[in-house]
C-alpha cells in the first residue's frame, strides 16, 4: 500500500524546478502530476521520465475536449512525435493557467491560430480560424471573404496580406476581451 | 532545442535572447529550451557583491510571499465556485451581472460595519453604562427666539399607548412605522448629545452621524471611480470601437472556460450569429450613408416626432409618480385611514413605490416598440433605448423626492401657514428626516418583494410551461434568455435608494446587504433552472463600463437631495441629533472651532473662495494639458502607421531589385551574390 503511494510522489527539487519554470502553483504542479498518472496514463511507472502520452489521450482532458483548435493547442505543445512528457503537459497547462501574463499568451495564441505553418497568419489560416469557430454553421463564401477583410484590415499595419507575430499582438492587445480586471477567461482555464 | 534556435534568429522581437532580465517562466520555449536558456545565464554569471546576492534573494522571496500571499486571498474570494460555474455555462457576460452584486454586497457590507462602528455601538454602550454626561451639546446659533405657535416645534410622539393590535404590527414592519420608528433604524431616534468619555475628549454623535453619511457618499466615490477609470482607459485606447471589432471577436471569441458539450455548441451558434449580424449591420450603415436627401428628411422628422413622444410619456409617467406621492402622503396623516382595513393601508403606504414599479414595468415595452420604428442600426438603437430605461429609473426616483420636497417645505415657500413657524411643515411632519427614510425603507422592500414575485409568478411557470406544453406559439416563445441590462437596472435602482436613505436611516446599507446576498441566489437559481443562453452574447468588456457610468448617474442623483437636506432644509425640532442647529451643516464649522488656532485657519482657507478658485484654474490646465497629450499621441500612432507602410514598400522595390541583379549577375564570383543574399536577410527580418 505504502509502495503504490510512493510511487506517485514528485521530488521536491523537481517541484520547485518547474515551479520556476512554469507559472503554476505547488498545488497545481502537484495535482496535475497525479491527474498525469492516475487518470490519463493510468500507469505504475516509478517516475514520469518515461511516460508519453499521446495528443488524443491528451485532447480528451475535459478542458480540451470541446475546444475546437485543440488539435493545435496539442500540436503546438507536443514534441516532435506528436507526444506528451510531463514537461511538454506542464508547459500547456501553465500558459493555460490564470498566472501565464498576457504577453506569453498571445505568444502561443499566435503559433496556435497559425494553422499551415509558415509563422504567419495568412488568409488561408484566417479562413480556418473563422470556419473552426462557427463549426456547423453556415456562412457563405462572400461573408466569410468579407469578414477576412475587415480583420486584416484592422490587424494588417504593413499592408502585405498576413499577420506578423507583432501586428497580431498589436491587434490583440487592444482588444478590450482581452483586459478585465473581472477576469475574462480568454486563453486561461481553470 | 535546434528548432528553438531558428526560432530566435528569426524571432522579430529579438529582444528577450539578450535580456537576461526577462524571467524564465515567459520566455516561449518548451522546457528543454528553457532549461538551456537557464544554464547558459548561469555561466554567464559573474563574481557579484554580498550585497547584490542578498538583495537578490530577498527579491526571490518577496515574490514568493507575495504569490502565496495572492494564493491565500484568491481562496478567500466570496462565492468564487459560484461564479466559476456560471462563467462555465454562460460565459463571461453574465457572470460579470453576478460580479458586479457581489461587488455591491461588499460595498454595502462594509459601509455597514462602519456605520455600526461609529455610531449603533457608541449609542448602545452609552446607553447601557450611562455615561455621566448626556450633556446636551451647546450650540452656537440656537434657533431664533420662537414665536408662540412654534412651540409645537418640539412635539413628537410616534409612539403608540395601548394595547396593538397583530395586524399593526406587522404593518409597522412593512413600512417602518410605530415600534420601528424610534429605533436606530431611523433618524429620529439618534440623540443630539455629546458625550463625554474623559475630560479633555467627548463623542461627539451629530458630527460622527454627519461624517459617516458622508463618508459613505465619498468613499463609494472613490471606489466607483477607480473601477471605471479602467473601462475608460480601454475606451480610449482602442481607438476606435467598430474597427477592431473584428479581430477581437475572431481572434479571442472562444470562451476557453466552457466546458460542457451542449453550451459549446450554443457557443458556435453565438459566435456565428454574432458575425452574421455584424456583418448585416454594415450593409445596412452602408445602405444608411446612402438615402436621399428626401429620405433623410423623413427619417429625421419621424424620429423628432417620436422623441417628443417619448418625453411626453416620460412627462406622464412623472405627473402619475407626483401625484400618487402627494395622495398618499395626504391621507397617511388622516387617522381614518389608519384604522380601517389592513390592505387599504398597507395600499396607501406603498402607493408610490407601486405606481413607480408600474412606469418601469410598462413603459421600457413602448419604448421597444418606439425604438423599432426609428430605424437606427443595431448598436444605437440597444444603446437609445437603455439610455432611455436609465433616465426612466432614476427620474421616478427623484421625482418622488421632488414631491416630498414640496410637502415637506411647501414647496419652499415660507410664508403658509403650515412652514411659517417652524420653517418645515411641522403639523404633518414632526420629524421629516425619519419620514424620508420610511419612504425609502419601503421603497427597499417593495423593491425585493417585486423581484421575488417576478420570479416566482412569471420565470418559473414560463418554464414549467414551455417544458409540458408543445404547442407552437408557446415554443415559439420559448425560455426565458437572461437579459443582463434589465437586472443590471434594477440593482442600481436599489443600490440609488440605498444611498438616498442611508442619511435618514443609518441602517439601510445592512438591509440592502442581505437583500442584494438573497438576490445572488435567487438570481443563480433561476439563471440554473428557468434560462436558456442568449442568442447574442453580452460582452462582458463593454458591459462592465456600462453599469459602472449608470452607477455613477445613481450616486450622483442621490447626492443631491441629501446635500440640499444638509445645507438648505432646516432639521427637525423634535427629533434626531441636530434638532438644535438651524442647519445640519453648522455642527461642521461649530466642531471647527473647537480645534487649534492653525488646524482651524487652515481649513476655512480651504473652504475660501481664495482656494477654490485657483485650484479650479489648476484642474483646468491639467485636463486642457492631458486632452492635447492624448491628441498628440494619437497622431504620433498615425505617423508611424504611415511610415510602416511605407517601410513595406521598400522592402518590396528592394527585393525586386536584388532579383532582378542577381538574375543578370548568376555566373559572377561568390562574393557579390553572398553579399546580397545577406542583405536580404536583414531586409527580411522585420
Amino acid at each position: 500500500m505504502g509502495q503504490e503511494v510512493s510511487t506517485y510522489v514528485l521530488p521536491n527539487e523537481e517541484i520547485e524546478e518547474y515551479q520556476v519554470l512554469t507559472f503554476l502553483s505547488r498545488q497545481e504542479i502537484i495535482s496535475f502530476h497525479h491527474k498525469m498518472f492516475m487518470e490519463l496514463a493510468n500507469s505504475e511507472e516509478p517516475h514520469h521520465g518515461n511516460i508519453r502520452l499521446s495528443s488524443r489521450i491528451v485532447s480528451s482532458l475535459p478542458e480540451l475536449k470541446v475546444n475546437p483548435f485543440r488539435d493545435r493547442i496539442c500540436m503546438v505543445f507536443a514534441d516532435e512525435d506528436g507526444e506528451f512528457s510531463f514537461d511538454e503537459f506542464l508547459e500547456m497547462m501553465s500558459v493555460l493557467s490564470d498566472n501565464a501574463p498576457l504577453k506569453v499568451k498571445i505568444e502561443y495564441a499566435f503559433r496556435i491560430y497559425d494553422f499551415n505553418g509558415n509563422n504567419y497568419i495568412d488568409e488561408e489560416d484566417l479562413w480556418t480560424v473563422i470556419l473552426r469557430l462557427i463549426n456547423q454553421n453556415e456562412l457563405s463564401e462572400d461573408e466569410i471573404t468579407s469578414l477576412v477583410e475587415h480583420i486584416l484590415e484592422e490587424a494588417d499595419l504593413d499592408n502585405d496580406n498576413f499577420l506578423t507575430p507583432a501586428e497580431f499582438e498589436n491587434a490583440i492587445a487592444k482588444a478590450p476581451d482581452f483586459f478585465n480586471d473581472n477576469q475574462e477567461r480568454h486563453f486561461y482555464c481553470h | 532545442v535546434e528548432e528553438a534556435e531558428n526560432r530566435e534568429t528569426q524571432d522579430q522581437d529579438g529582444y528577450w535572447l539578450e535580456d537576461d532580465s526577462r524571467p524564465l517562466k515567459e520566455i516561449p520555449l518548451p522546457m528543454q529550451g528553457k532549461r538551456a536558456v537557464r544554464d547558459r545565464r548561469q555561466m554567464k554569471i559573474q563574481i557579484i557583491s554580498s550585497w547584490e546576492s542578498w538583495k537578490k534573494s530577498h527579491l526571490k522571496s518577496l515574490k514568493r510571499f507575495q504569490l502565496e500571499a495572492a494564493d491565500v486571498l484568491s481562496r478567500m474570494e466570496v462565492w468564487k465556485s459560484s461564479l466559476h460555474k456560471i462563467e462555465g455555462k454562460f460565459g463571461t457576460g453574465i457572470q460579470s451581472y453576478f460580479n458586479f452584486l457581489r461587488f455591491l454586497v461588499m460595498l454595502n457590507f462594509a459601509m455597514f460595519l462602519l456605520t455600526a462602528a461609529v455610531l449603533v455601538i457608541p449609542n448602545i454602550v452609552f446607553m447601557t453604562v450611562d455615561l455621566q454626561g448626556w450633556t446636551l451639546l451647546n450650540t452656537t446659533g440656537m434657533m431664533e427666539n420662537p414665536d408662540s405657535k412654534s412651540g409645537n416645534c418640539s412635539l413628537y410622539n410616534p409612539t403608540q399607548e395601548g394595547l396593538v393590535s397583530f395586524y399593526t404590527y406587522i404593518m409597522d414592519l412593512l413600512s417602518g412605522t410605530g415600534f420601528l420608528e424610534l429605533s436606530y433604524l431611523f433618524y429620529g431616534y439618534y440623540k443630539d448629545t455629546d458625550v463625554g468619555l474623559t475630560t479633555a475628549f467627548s463623542y461627539n454623535i451629530p458630527l460622527a452621524y454627519l461624517l459617516t453619511s458622508l463618508f459613505y457618499l465619498l468613499v463609494s466615490l472613490i471606489w466607483l471611480v477607480r473601477r471605471s477609470v479602467q473601462g475608460f482607459k480601454l475606451n480610449l485606447v482602442s481607438s476606435d470601437e467598430a474597427l477592431t471589432n473584428y479581430s477581437n471577436k475572431v481572434f479571442a471569441g472562444w470562451d476557453f472556460c466552457i466546458i460542457q458539450e451542449k453550451a459549446t455548441q450554443l457557443k458556435h451558434n453565438s459566435i456565428h450569429y454574432e458575425l452574421q449580424m455584424d456583418l448585416e449591420e454594415e450593409a445596412i450603415r452602408e445602405k444608411i450613408a446612402e438615402w436621399t436627401t428626401r429620405q433623410k428628411f423623413c427619417i429625421y422628422s419621424l424620429r423628432l416626432l417620436l422623441n417628443l413622444l417619448v418625453i411626453g410619456l416620460l412627462g406622464a409617467s412623472f405627473f402619475c409618480i407626483y401625484i400618487a406621492t402627494q395622495y398618499s402622503q395626504i391621507l397617511l396623516n388622516q387617522d381614518s385611514v389608519a384604522s380601517s382595513n389592513f390592505f387599504l393601508s398597507l395600499l396607501v403606504q406603498y402607493l408610490p413605490s407601486i405606481v413607480i414599479t408600474a412606469a418601469n414595468f410598462t413603459m421600457p415595452i413602448l419604448f421597444n416598440i418606439i425604438i423599432g420604428i426609428e430605424k437606427y442600426s443595431r448598436t444605437t438603437e440597444i444603446k437609445l433605448t437603455l439610455l432611455r430605461s436609465v433616465f426612466l429609473r432614476l427620474a421616478s426616483l427623484g421625482m418622488l423626492l421632488f414631491s416630498l420636497w414640496t410637502e415637506i417645505t411647501c414647496a419652499g415657500d415660507m410664508d403658509e401657514s403650515d412652514c411659517s413657524g417652524c420653517h418645515y411643515n411641522y403639523r404633518r411632519y414632526p420629524c421629516w428626516e425619519t419620514r424620508i427614510g420610511q419612504e425609502m425603507y419601503k421603497l427597499i422592500i417593495f423593491d425585493f418583494i417585486t423581484i421575488v414575485v417576478v420570479m416566482l409568478l412569471v420565470d418559473f411557470p414560463r418554464k414549467i410551461l414551455v417544458q409540458h406544453c408543445s404547442c407552437k406559439p408557446v415554443q415559439l416563445w420559448g425560455q426565458q434568455e437572461f437579459l443582463v441590462p434589465q437586472n443590471v437596472l434594477d440593482i442600481v435602482y436599489g443600490q440609488t435608494i440605498c444611498w438616498i436613505g442611508t442619511f435618514y436611516s443609518p441602517l439601510l446599507p445592512l438591509l440592502n446587504t442581505v437583500k442584494y446576498f438573497i438576490i445572488f441566489y435567487l438570481k443563480k437559481l433561476t439563471l440554473f433552472v428557468n434560462c436558456r443562453p442568449a442568442n447574442r452574447t453580452f460582452r462582458a468588456s463593454s458591459s462592465n463600463f456600462f453599469f459602472l457610468v449608470v452607477l455613477l448617474m445613481g450616486l450622483i442623483l442621490s447626492c443631491v437631495p441629501v446635500l440640499y437636506s444638509i445645507m438648505v432644509i432646516t432639521p427637525s425640532k423634535g427629533c434626531g441629533p441636530f434638532r438644535t442647529q438651524q442647519k445640519i451643516w453648522d455642527i461642521l464649522p461649530n466642531s471647527i472651532e473647537g480645534l487649534p488656532r492653525v488646524t482651524r485657519e487652515f481649513l476655512f482657507f480651504i473652504g475660501s473662495q481664495a482656494f477654490a478658485v485657483p485650484l479650479f484654474v489648476l484642474s483646468c490646465i491639467l485636463l486642457f494639458y492631458v486632452v492635447s497629450l492624448a491628441g498628440a499621441y494619437g497622431q504620433r500612432v498615425n505617423l508611424l502607421k504611415a511610415q510602416l507602410q511605407r517601410e513595406e514598400q521598400d522592402k518590396h522595390f528592394l527585393v525586386k531589385q536584388i532579383a532582378e541583379m542577381g538574375r543578370a549577375n548568376q555566373k559572377n564570383n561568390n562574393n557579390r551574390v553572398s553579399f546580397f543574399s545577406s542583405l536580404m536577410k536583414t531586409v527580411d527580418k522585420p
